[in-house]
């Protein structure tokens, strides 16, 4: 501050005092003497302040005068020879004596009235002076709190929360009001806690919380809505006798606190303390009220705020939840979605219980993890049972239990004993639908619960939704079941057995609600050695897409026997598809092996790639004949041929093997072709296995169809014309024996079908007559596991009728030696025929 | 020596024992050969050894071209290793049960020499 000083001529010093702001003392703040003297009391006796306190002229003439009315009051200018002087109030505007001028002068000079005039006229000017010094400080005062009270306002105007409330009183009461540490707690049931501090002990504990009761200032801004200002040590000593051993040792001076009160309730509370000594002026008082109302404003609209995220919150769990009920498809989906609500409606746990099917007892079905029903006596029970979930059901209207004293006079004491003590309020709510019972939603709360009608209309509303769902997830999970039988008994029940092919398939309906229906499998055999594999999706699911699913598969079947080929057969169902919408868009992937061909055929129509393992392990994609999947437009289906000889290994799948949402299904299609490479499993199980594979660590969401064959290149039927001389034998022996290792019979094993076959070529030879000899046929094959040869000549049969002869022990030795043994005579001929079954070393 | 290309007969005579040994196959073609040659080597001879031990094929029309060897004065003695076809086929033809049958031909000329 600069005091514009007005220092009179006409004397040796001079020296303006003025009265400290709120408090006793004078203190000179202007003063041609060197040093100025230092403050004084008020109530001191001297010049000076005689004329503050009278407010009129002290005028002391001499050192005589001035010892004798001032004794004990020695200015240490008498030495130098100033011993007189003139004491003249500074009068302000408003009339108030602000302090005093001094003039001093010795008392040998000459001095008159004249001169007391000059004074008093310079102390006037001076008090003018002052005076708009003063409102100039005033008008600065005002600005600055102005600024600080805009400063604060815009802080407190990007909070949000009261925690962020809090946060900006702290900084700004460090701020503005210089205070070394602040912090602001709330009201909160029947204490205040601690929601922000800064500058205190690093021990204090932020989430403190005390007792409204206690004795400090805090606790009693609170009570007394009112701000409580300590400004010294003996202040805070008188007031609160408890703390002051405490606020020595920590030092602080002064303390603050300042409640924040609206609409009459005090809400929280802001606690400063100050290092120094302060003396909070009536600008501070108002800057901090003003500061308490504006954050008190803040506090009440953040606590709003809260109030409406968590009943927006509330609205979306809710939202949420009913959801989950309108998409629950099943009992358990229901459940999950109730457990789900529970947080929305406030409720601590909930029971799910229904009604049996004959009316006669309540099933808990299930509930959240605090449900009083779970596991008790009570989780099955008859109707009659008094228990407020049961009570529900046979009444049909909702209970609403408010507190303990209801449950106990309204129930069966032991059921009643179930439901813990930190339980304070319950509700039971019947479930209906279309006037059945169903059963019970049941509610516990931790807190007592009023149940005013915003909650009752909630509760009931969502009992009622809950309702609707389980009507039909009992509508679904039949349609379901259905869905499975129905699709299981579409399937084959048991593959097709097919000599010399190892087929296996399974059929995995998905977990997901109703995921059953529309995949199939089946395979066809055209003739010896041709077969078709077939591997197929219906679009959709349930009943619906299982018995379109049913269709096709009878389709394929029907045309497979007079269509040749995957491509002509596509096309085909191509045209039943556009006659059946349910058939629509169903994807079809079919291979026709032909073992004697050595060659398969395949088409695909809008369906995953069949993949073909080698003997070498290689594995093959069947990707080249693809096409859109079944339906009106008429596209020609493409065809693709590849051979094969040593055993190969066929997997025909559908999309629910390989697909997974979150992979890409290239990356899913090379971990089908590593399980399908690495497993050793055989034919038998490979479906399954692979399935496993597929699923590991994932849930099986669609349903899954897998086909497997394993199959070699057949061995052509043997047939030879061998002419009627037995000089032929050996080659056809020789011939035999490569046929009969080419379809799989240890060479070792040979031996007697060659010797029998032999036999009954030479008997056929010698049946012939010689004038006349015709060629012998010689057929044999491999069919169902057991080998046929059939020998024919065309002569007459001889019978045997010399038992030690050549001829007889021939056939002795094709009896020995062969099953299923038969000589058919005829006219035109003889045929013999027998069987042989080996032990295979290969399967060919 | 050859009878055809399907078998090889070499037929040896040692102390009066007249030793037959047959390679390669043995069937109606080849068969009726083989036993007249065995007829006419075997007159004057102590005892007949027949070796099997080499054949790759024999049916019938050998067991009854041995059968009909065995009716022949020198008695007929045959080698035919345990487990061989031969054997075996021997066996089924009853042969087993009216001749003697030696592990090797060895054995069968030590058997007869000390007889």
């Amino acid at each position: 501050m600069s005091e514009e000083g007005t220092i009179a001529s006409g004397c040796a010093t001079a020296e303006i005092t003025l009265r400290e702001r709120g408090s006793e003392w004078v203190a000179v703040i202007e003063s041609t003497l060197t040093p100025p003297r230092s403050a004084v009391h008020l109530e001191d006796r001297t010049p000076i302040t005689d004329a503050i306190r009278t407010g009129m002229n002290v005028l002391v003439l001499s050192t005589s005068e001035l010892a004798a009315r001032y004794p004990g009051f020695t200015p240490e200018l008498a030495s130098k020879g100033i011993d007189a002087s003139a004491s003249i109030p500074l009068v302000d505007s408003g009339g108030c004596v602000i302090g005093a001028m001094g003039f001093g002068w010795s008392s040998a000079d000459v001095f008159d009235e004249g001169q007391l005039v000059v004074f008093e006229t310079a102390t006037e000017l001076c008090a003018r002076a002052l005076d708009r010094v003063r409102l100039y400080e005033l008008e600065y005062e005002a600005r600055r709190l102005a600024e600080n009270l805009q400063a604060f306002t815009m802080v407190l105007a990007g909070t949000e929360s009261r925690a962020d409330v809090a946060e900006a009183m702290v900084n700004e009461s460090l701020r503005v009001l210089g205070a070394d540490a602040a912090s602001v707690s709330m009201l909160a049931d029947d204490g205040f806690a601690m929601l922000v501090s800064r500058g205190f002990d690093d021990t204090m504990d932020q989430s403190q919380s005390w007792p409204l009761s206690e004795t400090s200032p805090a606790a009693d801004a609170l009570r007394t809505q009112s701000i409580i200002v300590l400004e010294s040590q003996d202040d805070l000593t008188a007031a609160y006798p408890s703390l002051s051993a405490q606020a020595r040792l920590d030092g602080d001076q002064a303390w603050v606190a300042l409640p924040l009160v609206l609409g009459g309730e005090a809400t929280a509370v802001l606690f400063a303390t100050f290092r120094t000594i302060h003396s909070f002026s009536s600008q501070d008082r108002s800057l901090m009220s003003t500061m308490g109302l504006q954050a008190a404003l803040a506090f009440e609209r953040a606590r709003l705020r809260e109030n409406d995220l968590a009943e927006a919150d509330k609205a979306r769990q809710l939202a949420a939840a009913i959801g989950g009920l309108t998409a629950a498809a099943t009992k358990v989906g229901v459940l999950a979605a109730f457990i789900d609500a529970l947080p929305a409606l406030g409720a601590q746990s909930g029971t799910l219980a229904l009604l049996s099917d004959d009316g006669s007892s309540v099933d808990v079905q299930g509930g959240s993890e605090a449900s009083p029903y779970l596991d008790s006596e009570w989780q099955t029970c008859s109707i009659g049972a008094r228990t407020p979930l049961i009570t529900a059901v046979r009444t049909g209207e909702s209970l609403f239990i408010h507190g303990r004293n209801e449950l106990t006079a309204g129930f069966d004491p032991s059921a009643v004993e179930m439901f813990s003590d930190g339980q304070r309020s319950w509700v039971a709510v019947p479930l209906y639908a279309g006037g059945r019972a169903l059963g019970a939603l049941g509610l516990s709360f931790i807190a007592t619960q009023r149940f005013d009608d915003a909650q009752r209309v909630r509760l009931a509303s969502f009992a009622a939704l809950c309702a609707n769902a389980l009507t039909r997830a009992a509508r679904f999970e039949l349609e379901h079941s259905i869905a499975i039988t129905l699709q299981s008994t579409l399937l084959p029940k048991q593959l097709k057995i097919i000599a010399g092919v190892e087929l296996s398939a399974q059929y995995n309906p998905g977990t997901r609600e109703l995921s059953v229906g529309g995949d199939w499998y089946d395979v066809i055999e055209l003739s010896r050695n041709r077969f078709l594999l077939v591997v197929g999706d219906v679009v959709g699911h349930g009943i619906e897409s299982a018995a379109a699913m049913g269709k096709l598969a009878t389709a394929t079947r029907a045309l497979a026997q007079v269509v040749s080929g995957p491509a002509a057969l596509l096309r085909q169902l191509d045209r039943v598809a556009a006659t059946d919408p349910s058939t629509q868009f169903a994807s079809m992937a079919i291979v026709l092996v032909d073992r004697e061909a050595g060659e398969l055929r395949y088409s695909l129509a809008g369906h995953p790639a069949p993949l073909l393992k080698h003997a070498d392990g290689l594995i093959e994609s069947l990707d080249m004949a693809r096409s859109i999947p079944l339906g009106g437009l008429v596209v020609e289906r493409p065809e693709q041929a590849l051979s094969f000889t040593d055993d190969v290994m066929l997997l025909l799948y559908t999309d629910g093997l390989t697909e997974r949402r979150s992979e890409h299904i290239d990356a899913r299609l090379a971990v089908l072709q590593t399980a399908l490479g690495e497993t050793n499993v055989g034919v038998a199980g490979l479906p399954r296995a692979l399935i496993a594979s597929m699923m590991a660590g994932g849930e099986q969401v669609d349903d899954i169809a897998v086909l497997c064959a394993k199959f070699a290149r057949a061995v052509p039927a043997f047939f030879r014309i061998v002419p009627a001389h037995t000089r032929h034998l050996s080659n056809l022996r020789h011939e035999l024996r490569t046929w009969l290792v080419a379809t799989g019979v240890a060479p070792s094993d040979c031996y007697d079908c060659l010797v029998a076959v032999s036999e009954a070529a030479t008997n056929a030879i010698e049946h012939g007559h010689d004038s006349d000899s015709r060629p012998i046929d010689i057929r044999a094959d491999d069919q169902d596991g057991r080998h046929r040869f059939s020998i024919t000549d065309h002569g007459a049969w001889k019978l045997p009728v010399d038992s030690g002869g050549s001829r007889g022990r021939g056939l002795n030795l094709i009896h020995l030696l062969m099953d299923d043994v038969t000589v058919n005579p005829s006219d035109n001929g003889t045929n013999v025929s027998f069987t042989k079954r080996f032990e295979r070393t290969s399967t060919p | 020596m050859n009878i055809d290309e399907l078998a090889t007969v070499t037929i040896d005579r040692l102390d009066e024992i007249l030793t037959v040994q047959i390679s390669g196959e043995v069937d109606s073609s080849n068969a009726p050969r083989i036993g007249e040659m065995i007829t006419s080597a075997q007159s004057g001879a102590r005892a007949c050894i027949v070796d099997l031990t080499l054949l790759t094929y024999l049916d019938s029309a050998a067991l009854t071209m041995l059968h009909r060897v065995a009716q022949l004065p020198a008695p007929l003695h045959l080698v035919t290793p345990a487990g061989s076809r031969a054997t075996r086929l021997v066996e089924i033809g009853g042969l087993d049960t009216v001749l003697t049958s030696h592990e090797t031909l060895e054995k069968a000329i030590a058997a007869l020499g000390s007889a």
